[in-house]
């Protein structure tokens, strides 16, 4: 009997198990890391023609606040596309990093219409939504909505909602869109905003953190859990956010794919028919790499790259704590997505042959992957702390460069020409025509005078080298482990990682840079002064040395005096701040029989004199000889020698002579 | 065989020049010594104590560089602007010893061939010089030309061509460039000897012949310069190779590699003094067989009177 009943009852217990794996995800983590203010639901269909996404989604979102909430407001940032008159398109020109949109043919053009959105069992809202400028005042800018609700959520209360929404895709320029038959779908669905209560970053009361997308900035979401069904033509490979739930093949030639991801702020995918994937592991983390046919042989320069990366942050700042990570490589024409970050997915970005010498794929790999920490897991506000993501990932990988392709050429090295990326990020602060054009704290859309890079990026990196110089690397490692564990999957802003700073620095070097650290915030976060040490001059001057009975070292001695004898020297050394930034320094002084005096100085007066009496004369000195203040825009001028030296002026006047004697020739050549 | 003679010819003619050689690199040195020595002492005055420095002496220093420009760069710029000027005012130059070097090449009849170059040089200057913008000018209309036809190939192919394929249609593109600037080059050098063979003041006829010659000789005169091109291709391989080799971060080497760097310029002018050797002999060979006929006619002529 048992037997016949399992007989019968097999067919049904299969398709129900069927049926659960279509419809249920596995959990990734058995207890949630973070808060999980979020969570959608979403089913798009990919119409790969017409560059349409239809979408269905269902979100749960919860009031962890103390407010009863009256409104609810979302991004639409796909309308940041819709035309010229958007704040995105007339704060970048239609332009990013010099890639222009094209805009002749209205296929090229992107948009996200919200076509219905209700309360699960409850009352239509759709009539309730409008756009809102909470950041400027153009009305013709649709990225942000405010939805009125038909009653007040009250605190730890959840609201469900159902929202059917159209996205089309623009061409790729920037971040988004589609190259052909290349799609890397990313803010392309109704993202609710953050609701900042006190106690949140520098709330001092409640309300909504939902900004319009701007040229320079995009991230800052809550942390949510992500169930997305994709369906795209069964021939295109898909890439998403997340793990791999499942894969249908549908009857009309499409396929869904079915991601899960927990406890992440965003969620993007992409599709292509095109892309060859390579696998990879570490550790317990999956690495997939998605990589255009033409990259191919480029594989293992981003698996080696992704791997460096993950050894570092888990060595030097904490666990990665997702299973899997993606690395999608977009062809040339769907460039403008490339260098992109959503939680673990990342765009890079290369060129067909691009030599082995010319780092550019793994920096770019590198440097997306650590945005998985600063503004993945760190889950800072781009819009109004750049810094916090950009610049610290840059710092970070700086680092993680130096370490894996060598300090001074981790960047380029090529046919002889080598440099670092650090040294290349510094340009970046240093080489502007105007290192003061703004302070590093500002918000992303009020660099209207430029700067934003050079800022957010370039000077954050090497202003937290400069502190990793002051109070060493030991301590500079705590500092950003104790700040990850204690900030992650929450949103910290500077104020908590300069609280970090000055905790752990006065329990390490107890009050050798004073109270706190604020002073070196103060300077090079919040004022835009710039850093310059010169030394000004070396003298060494012949004098008498004194005579009669003189007591040196426990012994008296008379000394006569003698003309040409007992002749000692009295040497300075002179060094002037040119710079408006105080920091202390160090300042190493040589002398002719070899000595060295490693001397200090606060950095306080305009002009400082190191002076010294003995037999010995100053041959060289040079003000931070270990390089620790790299803020420094100008060390041509922390040196100087007693006597002038001209072979390196010969080599370069050599060298000037030859290439000038060549373009002379080249001229020639045209006739 | 005529490329080959013509080949050899012209590396007679151009050794026999190497005092007129030594001449050009002489002025062409003492050119850019002039302003090297102005930023050499600019810099020894202004930084000689500078001891960060010294560092780029034994390797270049990406920081150090890129500060020294950021920071002085307005002290060394006016230089290399200047730079410039020279090598746009050096162009003159070339004007006026290409006149020479022909003349020379033609002076069998007069008895100082230095006289004969300079004599030449100052004859043919203004010829030259008209010659030269006209020829100017047509390269940069090739050049426009070509940008315009290959940039909108490229922009219609970027979408759907992969990436290896617009690097090919890119390589393409170089080398029909390279292949139409040689072209236009051979035509200007021919129209040169032209000039000077018929001590003619027609520049748009030189060039009109020399075009013609160039056509019908076609698969002569490329050759020939192609494999004239050898030579200054391998000198900078050979120069390169020298300057991974022994490198300039010692006061020895730097001097050693100074040496090699004028030999280079000298021998880069050989190399120029050569190609036009080499043309001129062939263009004098097409006279002689083109007179040859005539010439029989006329003995046949004599004789029968």
């Amino acid at each position: 009997m048992k037997a016949h009943i399992k007989k019968m009852f097999a067919p049904i217990l299969f398709l129900i198990l069927i049926w659960q794996s279509l419809n249920y995800s596995q959990i990734i983590f058995t207890k949630p890391l973070s808060p999980r203010i979020a969570a959608y639901d979403i089913s798009v269909k990919l119409d790969v023609d017409k560059k349409i996404i239809d979408g269905k989604e269902t979100l749960r979102w919860k009031n962890t606040s103390p407010d009863m909430i009256n409104e609810l407001q979302f991004h639409l940032y796909l309308n940041a596309f819709k035309n010229s008159n958007s704040t995105f398109m007339k704060e970048s020109g239609g332009q990013l990093r010099g890639i222009k949109a094209d805009k002749n043919e209205e296929i090229f053009w992107g948009y996200i219409d919200v076509l219905s959105m209700k309360r699960i069992n409850g009352a239509n809202l759709t009539n309730k939504i409008k756009f809102i400028q909470p950041d400027d005042d153009n009305n013709d800018d649709q990225t942000v909505i405010a939805v009125a609700l038909d009653k007040p959520l009250k605190p730890n209360e959840e609201i469900q909602l159902e929202i059917n929404f159209k996205s089309k895709l623009p061409k790729i320029f920037a971040r988004t869109g589609y190259a052909g038959n290349y799609f890397l779908v990313g803010q392309w669905f109704p993202k609710i905003g953050v609701y900042e209560y006190p106690g949140i970053r520098y709330a001092e009361k409640g309300g909504w953190n939902c900004h319009q997308f701007h040229a320079n900035s995009e991230f800052y979401a809550d942390f949510a859990v992500f169930d997305v069904n994709i369906t795209v033509p069964s021939s295109f490979i898909v890439g998403a956010v997340g793990v791999l739930q499942s894969k249908l093949n549908n009857s009309d030639g499409t396929a869904t794919h079915h991601y899960r991801a927990e406890d992440v702020v965003d969620f993007a995918w992409t599709a292509s028919p095109k892309f060859q994937v390579v696998y990879d592991q570490w550790q317990n983390v999956k690495i997939k790499v998605m990589l255009q046919p033409e990259h191919f042989a480029q594989a293992e320069r981003h698996i080696k790259a992704v791997k460096y990366a993950l050894d570092y942050f888990d060595k030097y700042v904490g666990k990665y704590p997702y299973t899997t990570i993606t690395v999608v490589d977009p062809p040339l024409n769907g460039f403008g997505s490339g260098g992109m970050e959503y939680p673990s997915f990342i765009t890079a970005g290369t060129l067909w042959g691009l030599p082995e010498g010319i780092k550019m794929l793994e920096m770019v790999t590198i440097h997306e992957f650590g945005h998985n920490y600063f503004m993945g897991l760190l889950a800072s506000n781009e819009f109004e702390e750049a810094f916090l993501d950009e610049g610290f990932n840059q710092y970070f990988e700086t680092r993680i460069m130096n370490y894996a392709y060598g300090e001074k050429s981790s960047m380029i090295d090529y046919f002889g020409f080598k440099t670092g990326d650090f040294e290349f990020t510094r340009q970046g602060y240093t080489g502007i025509r105007n290192p003061k054009v703004a302070e590093i704290f500002r918000k992303s859309w009020e660099f209207t005078a430029g700067g934003y890079g050079s800022m957010s990026y370039n000077k954050t990196a090497v202003m937290m080298k400069t502190l990793e110089g002051l109070v060493g690397i030991e301590t500079m490692n705590e500092i950003m482990k104790t700040y990850f564990e204690r900030w992650k999957f929450k949103h910290p802003c500077v104020k908590d990682f300069t609280a970090i700073v000055n905790e752990v620095v006065i329990k390490n070097h107890g009050r050798k840079f004073g109270d706190n650290m604020n002073w070196y915030f103060d300077q090079t976060l919040y004022g835009s002064d710039v850093c310059d040490y010169k030394l000004a001059s070396i003298s060494n001057q012949e004098i008498m040395g004194a005579f009669g009975i003189i007591d040196k070292e426990g012994k008296r001695e008379f000394l006569k005096e003698e003309k040409g004898k007992n002749i000692i020297s009295k040497s300075e050394v002179v060094i002037h701040r040119l710079g408006e930034v105080k920091l202390p320094v160090e300042v190493l002084i040589h002398f002719d029989d070899g000595k060295e005096i490693l001397e200090k100085w606060d950095g306080q007066t305009r002009t400082y004199e190191f002076k010294y009496e003995g037999k010995s004369k100053i041959v060289w000195a040079k003000i931070d000889p270990n390089n620790k203040i790299p803020l420094d825009i100008n060390i041509v001028n922390n040196s100087l020698t007693a006597k002038p030296e001209s072979g390196i002026f010969i080599k370069y006047a050599t060298k000037v002579l030859f290439w000038l004697e060549n373009t002379m020739l080249t001229f020639s050549m045209l006739f | 065989m005529k490329i080959l003679n013509a080949y050899i010819e012209g590396f007679k003619k151009a050794f026999v020049s190497k005092k007129i050689v030594t001449v050009i690199y002489g002025i062409t040195f003492l050119l850019a010594a002039v302003l090297v020595a102005t930023f050499k002492s600019t810099l020894t005055n202004n930084f000689g104590n500078r001891s960060e420095l010294y560092k780029l002496f034994r390797d270049f220093d990406f920081t150090i560089y890129s500060d020294f420009i950021n920071n002085h760069g307005d002290i060394v710029r006016p230089i290399m602007n200047q730079m410039i000027w020279f090598g746009a005012f050096y162009f003159f130059f070339t004007v006026f010893f290409a006149g020479g070097v022909l003349k020379y090449f033609d002076g069998s009849a007069i008895k100082s061939r230095v006289q004969a170059f300079f004599a030449g040089s100052a004859k043919f200057f203004f010829r030259f010089l008209r010659l030269g913008l006209y020829v100017l000018v047509i390269q940069m209309i090739i050049f426009g030309v070509v940008v315009f036809i290959f940039s909108k190939i490229i922009s219609n192919a970027a979408d759907n061509t992969p990436e290896p394929g617009l690097f090919t249609i890119l390589a393409i593109w170089g080398t029909i460039h390279l292949l139409l600037f040689i072209f236009v080059s051979i035509v200007s050098d021919y129209a040169k000897i032209i000039l000077v063979k018929e001590d003619s003041k027609k520049v748009w006829s030189a060039l009109k012949s020399g075009l013609i010659f160039t056509f019908k000789k076609f698969f002569v005169v490329y050759p020939l310069y192609v494999l004239l091109l050898i030579v200054p291709v391998a000198l900078v391989i050979i120069y390169f190779g020298f300057d991974t080799v022994i490198g300039m971060n010692s006061m020895f080497t730097v001097l050693v590699m100074a040496v090699i760097q004028q030999l280079f310029i000298w021998a880069r002018w050989f190399s120029k003094v050569w190609i036009l050797g080499s043309q001129f002999e062939l263009f004098s060979n097409h006279l002689i067989e083109k007179m040859k006929p005539i010439l029989t006619q006329e003995i046949l002529l004599n004789e029968n009177l």
